[in-house]
């Protein structure tokens, strides 16, 4: 793998060191110095911690969808909704924009960022040099987005901790809700673990090579 | 790439260290994994059995929404509603829950519980808010099924609640209705459940479901009676009013009392039958469930009888008239009058049944038992059947008809009573007339002692034809009115004031007194009262609501 003595430098105490030009399995590297982890640019964890992260994420995105995520109840009649029933429920009543909403937010938007993620996962370990420029873009808009999605959690916590008047009108959150904020966290910290600087390095290599 | 070479050769290398655990981040889409399993598992572990529960209306069922509730706990959804193959019912296929799954029996039973006023009251009012739901009784054997049919309204008694079963037969259902109240010294302890009409006896029974541990008070000669509305009797004792409570008086009520004194029965077994009095004093008298029917032809005139009127043995009543009609036979044009009876055999004797009663009847009619039409008051003329035992009568027995069996009877001077004064007060005037004609013939001096003696004679003459006349029969009236021509003026003077209180007793009862027209002026206050009540069920049972927010 590593043909020729590179030079690392710890992030932690900045010490240099030399680079084995040969590296075993299951053989890490660390800093002489402080003994913190060092890695050469080639060997960068963050596709590993993408992937893990994404996973665990389209995992629960399943239960965040299946079970309810919330009950209102009102004068006694009521029941838990799941995010689809509630957004049913909201286009019964007429309220087509706000089930607009709430259906892009909770569903379409979870869903979009687990597909660019994996998107982009893909194409960074095919060595892929294709529309590097507007991947980069795309990378942006799906962490700039991700953190919206929370939201819906956000309301759900709000609505249960002042909505409680007993039988007159009352709001509890349901499993689904925890199933889905995790589901926003974990696509979160994907797309936070996520070198962009992946997506360039592969045309940098190149460029060097050549 | 870059080679400084004197300045890295001085440089460290690298510790290398081995690791063979794949990152630990991995730990998070594993912990992921096992939680989605487990939920999935949880949701499939939670599931109970799908059954589809018949009803003839989906009102108030909401598919997703409409919850099963058992003693008000959600024990599962209606998932889905469907009509069946007929279009005569709708099925509601219900996703109940686990637990209430392994109860579930095959007689379960299964109600829409919405808001409904009826007579015995408005319930399900939780419902004007909740929604409609389904309640349900899972039943208590262990085979559960996938269908059920459901019940178009909720049992009276909640489901699995402590108490005994009786049944009442009643010649009508009255005012009854399913939940009208039972009580017990005023306490309300028990509801009719069920009534049918009886097809073989035309008489209806009435389910009772009396709670614990009330139904202790129940014994073999416990009295029911029809405890709906008022009742107010007026005897020479005085007045006497009895109102059970004013729920019974709105919608009719039952009460029960077990006689003191009466060496006390058994405590009753469930499904033990009654009869249900028509009031508190009929209650009172001893009634029995063993009736026997027969019909009675008499030779005089029925009036004075009415359907209801009293069979008699030495004056305690056994039976009651069931019906009169008039009979004719098309050849001969002979019309009769029979009287249907009927007799209770259990008070000669309570051990009596049906069988043993009707041979005893037989046996007694053999020895010479007749029934003839006694009066019971000359004043208003009503009579009442006697069965006495005749010394020595014609050889008779109870003929078996097309439908009751024929009762002999035998026929009685008294139907002849009103002619038989006319006949006394003719032989008085012309009695007069004759000590007119003695006195002004001069003969009177000569005749005063004949005549002190005729009177003595007369008056014993007269006790002894008021002793005659209780007894009396055909064959021993003439004799009487002989004697009885002698009368002296006594009698005359008796029957002036007799028919001085009789006019007395008009002047009660005439069309415009007093007394009728405070009866009238009652009567319409009470119809007026029972408009105003039935106006405000009617509002209530259009606008529940009404109770909340007023007409």
């Amino acid at each position: 793998m590593i043909k020729h003595k590179a030079l690392l430098q710890c992030r932690v105490c900045g010490c240099l060191s030399h680079a084995p030009t040969q590296l075993k399995r299951f053989e890490v590297m660390h800093c002489p110095r402080c003994g913190a982890r060092v890695k050469l640019a080639q060997q960068s964890t963050s596709v590993e911690v993408t992937w893990a992260l994404l996973i665990a994420a389209a995992i629960l995105y399943i239960p965040a969808n299946l079970l309810p995520i919330m009950s209102v109840y009102m004068l006694g009649a009521g029941q838990p909704d799941t995010i689809i029933t509630g957004v049913y429920h909201l286009l019964e009543a007429g309220q087509w924009p706000l089930a607009l909403i709430v259906f892009v937010a909770s569903i379409v938007v979870p869903l979009l960022k687990l597909f660019t993620l994996s998107f982009l996962l893909i194409s960074i370990q095919r060595r892929s040099r294709w529309r590097q420029y507007d991947r980069m873009r795309l990378y942006r808009i799906t962490e700039y987005v991700g953190r919206w999605s929370m939201v819906d959690v956000f309301v759900i916590a709000i609505l249960t901790g002042l909505v409680q008047f007993g039988n007159l009108a009352r709001v509890d959150a349901n499993l689904g809700s925890l199933s889905f904020a995790a589901v926003v966290v974990l696509t979160m910290f994907a797309a936070r673990t996520l070198d962009e600087h992946l997506i360039w390095d592969i045309a940098q290599q190149e460029e060097a090579q050549a | 790439m870059n080679e400084n070479k004197g300045f890295a050769d001085n440089l460290p290398d690298v510790e290398l260290r081995e690791q063979r655990w794949p990152s630990p981040v991995w730990l998070i889409p594993l912990a992921a994994l096992l939680i989605g399993f487990w939920l999935l598992f949880q949701a499939w572990y939670e599931r109970g059995p799908t059954i589809t529960v018949q009803f003839s209306s989906a009102e108030g069922i909401e598919p997703g929404k409409t919850e099963v509730r058992y003693k008000a706990v959600t024990v599962g959804k209606v998932k889905k509603l469907k009509l069946d193959n007929e279009l005569k019912y709708i099925e509601a296929i219900i996703e109940l829950n686990k637990e209430i799954g392994r109860h579930l029996g095959t007689n379960a039973s299964f109600w829409v519980v919405r808001p409904r006023v009826n007579r015995s009251g408005v319930s399900g009012l939780g419902t004007l808010f909740s929604g409609s739901y389904i309640g349900m009784d899972p039943g208590t054997d262990n085979d559960d099924q996938s269908f059920y049919k459901g019940a178009e309204r909720p049992p009276v008694i909640a489901p699995a609640e402590d108490g005994k079963r009786f049944f009442l037969i009643s010649d009508s259902l009255g005012s009854m209705d399913v939940g009208a109240p039972v009580f017990y010294k005023q306490l309300q302890v028990g509801e009719v459940i069920d009534y049918e009409l009886l097809d073989n006896q035309d008489r209806v029974q009435l389910e009772l479901f009396i709670r614990a541990p009330y139904f202790q008070y129940v014994h073999d000669n416990t009295r029911f009676w029809n405890a709906s509305g008022v009742e107010l009797n007026m005897n020479s004792t005085g007045a006497e009013f009895r109102m059970e409570s004013l729920i019974s008086v709105l919608i009719g009520g039952i009460a029960f009392e077990t006689p003191a004194g009466v060496a006390g029965g058994e405590v009753s077994k469930q499904g033990d039958t009654f009869v249900l009095h028509r009031n508190y004093a009929d209650s009172q008298e001893k009634q029995y469930a063993t009736r026997l029917y027969y019909v009675m032809y008499f030779d005089g005139s029925v009036r004075g009888m009415d359907v209801g009127s009293d069979v008699e043995f030495q004056g305690l009543p056994i039976g009651k008239v069931e019906n009169i009609e008039m009979k004719m036979d098309k050849d001969s044009l002979d019309v009769r009058v029979p009287v249907l009876v009927y007799i209770q055999p259990q008070y000669f004797d309570e051990s009596l049944t049906k069988e043993t009663g009707e041979i005893a009847m037989r046996k007694l009619v053999e020895k010479g038992m007749r029934a003839k039409l006694d009066t019971v008051s000359f004043l208003t003329g009503q009579k009442v059947i006697t069965l006495s035992m005749e010394t020595d009568p014609p050889p008779a027995s109870i003929k078996a008809t097309q439908f009751y069996s024929e009762f002999p009877t035998t026929g009685t001077a008294f139907e002849e009573l009103p002619f038989i004064a006319a006949d006394i007060m003719i032989s008085l005037d012309e009695t007069l007339a004759g000590i007119n004609k003695l006195v002004n013939s001069g003969k009177l001096d000569k005749t005063v002692d004949n005549l002190n003696k005729v009177l003595a004679e007369a008056e014993q003459a007269v006790k002894a034809a008021k002793e005659t006349l209780k007894t009396v029969d055909k064959n021993t009236l003439p004799s009487v009115t002989n004697d009885v021509n002698k009368i002296s003026q006594d009698l005359s003077n008796t029957m002036q004031k007799i028919q001085g209180s009789m006019g007395q007793l008009d002047r009660l009862t005439a069309q415009n007194s007093p007394t009728q027209h405070q009866l009238q002026e009652m009567l319409e206050e009470v119809t007026a009262a029972s408009r105003a009540l039935r106006s405000l069920t009617e509002t209530l049972q259009r606008q529940p609501s009404a109770l909340l927010r007023g007409k």
